[in-house]
């Protein structure tokens, strides 16, 4: 099979699944940050863990940004997909994230009325963080999965 | 009438002997896109739709109707 140039709307799905994964690695770091409150012996090491996590993530997603920006200053008509197949498992996660989230903020508006008084508001903000942000890539991977019937009969032929 | 959406692109394809790949380049979007139409696992939007039937160059309920 002969390597094709990737077009705009490749490229764009690319974008948005590594968007998906950095959205992942962010409720990770977030992860972490909770976890701070709850592990006090360990707080150094998970600050340091949120710090690598977070950059770990912003340098995956940094260059495709800027080629998205790039690309979408040379040619503002280019197609983005902005109805494609992606582009709707992304809403359809994003409508997930927020119901997720408005179910851990009245979960927890419960908790904290009777236990986990004390817990800080930071600690509270970076658990819904890490519950909404992971609901999203979750969603967004579950939706987006390759199925078995995904076949391409004459792309051989094409290739040719 | 269920709501389902039926459609022929794999017989235009066929036709056409044309990739999943040639016809989403063809109409600006992924071959992953062409391919979950194909399956009934995307429901296409107007755009996609029109984008498609014009490109085989037939009217749009010749590719997609609904399910009885």
């Amino acid at each position: 099979m002969t390597d094709k140039k990737e077009t705009l709307a490749q490229f764009y799905e690319r974008l948005q699944q590594r968007v998906a994964l950095c959205v992942m690695m962010m409720s990770v770091a977030y992860g972490f940050g909770t976890a701070q409150y709850f592990v006090p012996a360990v707080a150094g090491q998970l600050d340091t863990l949120q710090t690598i996590v977070a950059v770990a993530a912003a340098l995956l997603v940094l260059p495709l940004t800027i080629q998205a920006t790039l690309k979408r200053t040379r040619n503002r008509k280019a197609c983005k997909e902005p109805e494609g197949f992606i582009a709707e498992a992304a809403r359809k996660a994003g409508f997930g994230a927020w119901t997720a989230t408005f179910i851990a903020l009245v979960f927890l508006s419960a908790v904290t009325r009777r236990t986990l008084v004390d817990v800080p508001a930071e600690t509270i903000v970076q658990m819904v963080l890490s519950v909404s942000l992971a609901a999203f890539a979750i969603a967004f991977f579950w939706l987006s999965r390759d199925v078995v019937d995904d076949e391409d009969e004459f792309a051989d032929e094409a290739d040719q | 009438m269920s709501g389902e959406l039926n459609n022929r692109i794999r017989v235009f394809r066929a036709e056409h002997r044309m990739s999943q790949g040639e016809l989403a380049d063809e109409i600006g979007v992924s071959r992953k896109t062409i391919s979950t139409i194909e399956v009934g696992r995307f429901v296409p939007s107007t755009v996609i739709a029109l984008k498609i039937a014009r490109y085989f160059d037939a009217p749009v309920e010749e590719i997609f109707s609904l399910a009885d």
